[in-house]
């Protein structure tokens, strides 16, 4: 049976932290057979996330010694991004019809939903600040930005999810006047 | 404190009191012109709220505020929400998809019954992953996609809380399951 790379992409409620896991099927080839394991998490500008922080190269290096539990917290996510997340491994013995590079886009939205959240909290406080345009509108955009970026990244759109949480992100950034 | 049991009931009612609602506002926008539309698109804001919070939040002062107020929202359409939800036939069928994390994609995990590391033994029924918690899954064995909660035959139950996968009869080696997680 081929190897095939896979993982999967997950945030708590600390926006500043990002999980990813490696869901890879290692029955078919040993983790001892793989030379390294790397990830690249490209923003839409084509820049990388650096982990560490003062890493100097574009790639994260999520070696199986490092992280013998195929889980690693990334840590310092600044704002949310439409992020393409790559992970490649570095096979030294590879098998036809194996897939080594695992590739797909994700919506960070966890600072969204908090401010979501915020607005929520709000409303249920008082009401009647719904009876001001302003307010509702905004909240009703914030939400269309995120659920536009998560649709956009479930179909792979990464510059169209990011798009939406930047946006999101100018709502979030005049929350005095709008909410 | 509301029980996270309760909220997900209030997420449940929610769900349906959308469509409800929409049919109440739609009919009186057009016979009485007066367009209140716009609280259907409030329960919507609110449950989605819920919906996130429900992993981390529950029990805290904040969220259940939210939460109350979500209720006091469908209050209009609370009992035929919740007779609709509870006959699991209609508008709503199981439970709603609560996702763990905003970002998690949908995803795929394969796995050979029996192989060397593998988390299925030969001849067991159970698969557990926490990846597959709070998800809506798609089973398949051996290529046939696995139909759940079935009176007989080849079945499955999946609880959404641990992410287990029990099926009714035991598993052969080199059988290969694969489960997709939305």
């Amino acid at each position: 049976m081929p190897f095939i790379a896979n993982y999967t992409v997950a945030q708590g409620l600390n926006c500043s932290q990002l999980v990813i896991t490696d869901t890879s099927s290692y029955a078919s080839e040993a983790k001892v057979t793989f030379t390294y394991r790397r990830l690249y998490l490209y923003k839409a500008d084509g820049t990388t996330i650096k982990f560490p922080s003062g890493s100097v190269t574009d790639y994260i290096n999520f070696s199986f010694a490092g992280y013998p539990t195929d889980q690693i917290t990334i840590t310092g996510i600044d704002q949310d991004y439409g992020l393409r997340i790559v992970m490649e491994l570095n096979s030294s013995a590879p098998q036809v019809g194996s897939i080594y590079t695992k590739s797909s886009v994700a919506a960070l939205t966890c600072y969204t939903n908090t401010a979501l959240y915020n607005v929520a909290q709000i409303a249920a406080t008082s009401p009647i600040r719904l009876n001001d345009p302003v307010f509702y509108e905004s909240w009703s955009q914030l939400q269309t930005e995120k659920d536009a970026a998560v649709v956009a990244a479930t179909y792979g759109d990464q510059f169209s999810a990011d798009a939406a949480l930047k946006r999101a992100k100018n709502l979030i950034n005049q929350s005095s006047i709008k909410f | 404190m509301i029980s996270n049991q309760l909220v997900t009931d209030y997420i449940k009612w929610a769900d349906v009191s959308i469509f409800l609602a929409s049919d109440d506002y739609q009919k009186q926008r057009y016979y009485e012109w007066k367009d209140e539309t716009q609280k259907v698109r409030v329960i919507y804001l609110v449950n989605e709220v819920l919906k996130w919070g429900q992993p981390y939040l529950v029990g805290t002062e904040g969220y259940d505020e939210v939460a109350t107020y979500s209720y006091a929202l469908i209050g209009q359409w609370l009992l035929e929400a919740a007779t609709i939800a509870a006959t699991g036939t209609g508008l709503v069928i199981g439970t709603p998809v609560i996702p763990t994390s905003t970002a998690g994609a949908a995803g795929t995990i394969t796995v050979t019954v029996g192989a060397l590391g593998s988390p299925i033994p030969a001849n067991t029924n159970q698969y557990t992953n926490p990846i597959m918690s709070n998800r809506t899954i798609i089973v398949i064995v051996d290529n046939v996609v696995i139909q759940p909660n079935l009176p007989s035959g080849f079945t499955y139950t999946f609880n959404n809380a641990t992410g287990t996968i029990i099926f009714s009869l035991n598993l052969s080696v080199n059988q290969v399951l694969t489960v997709i997680y939305i």
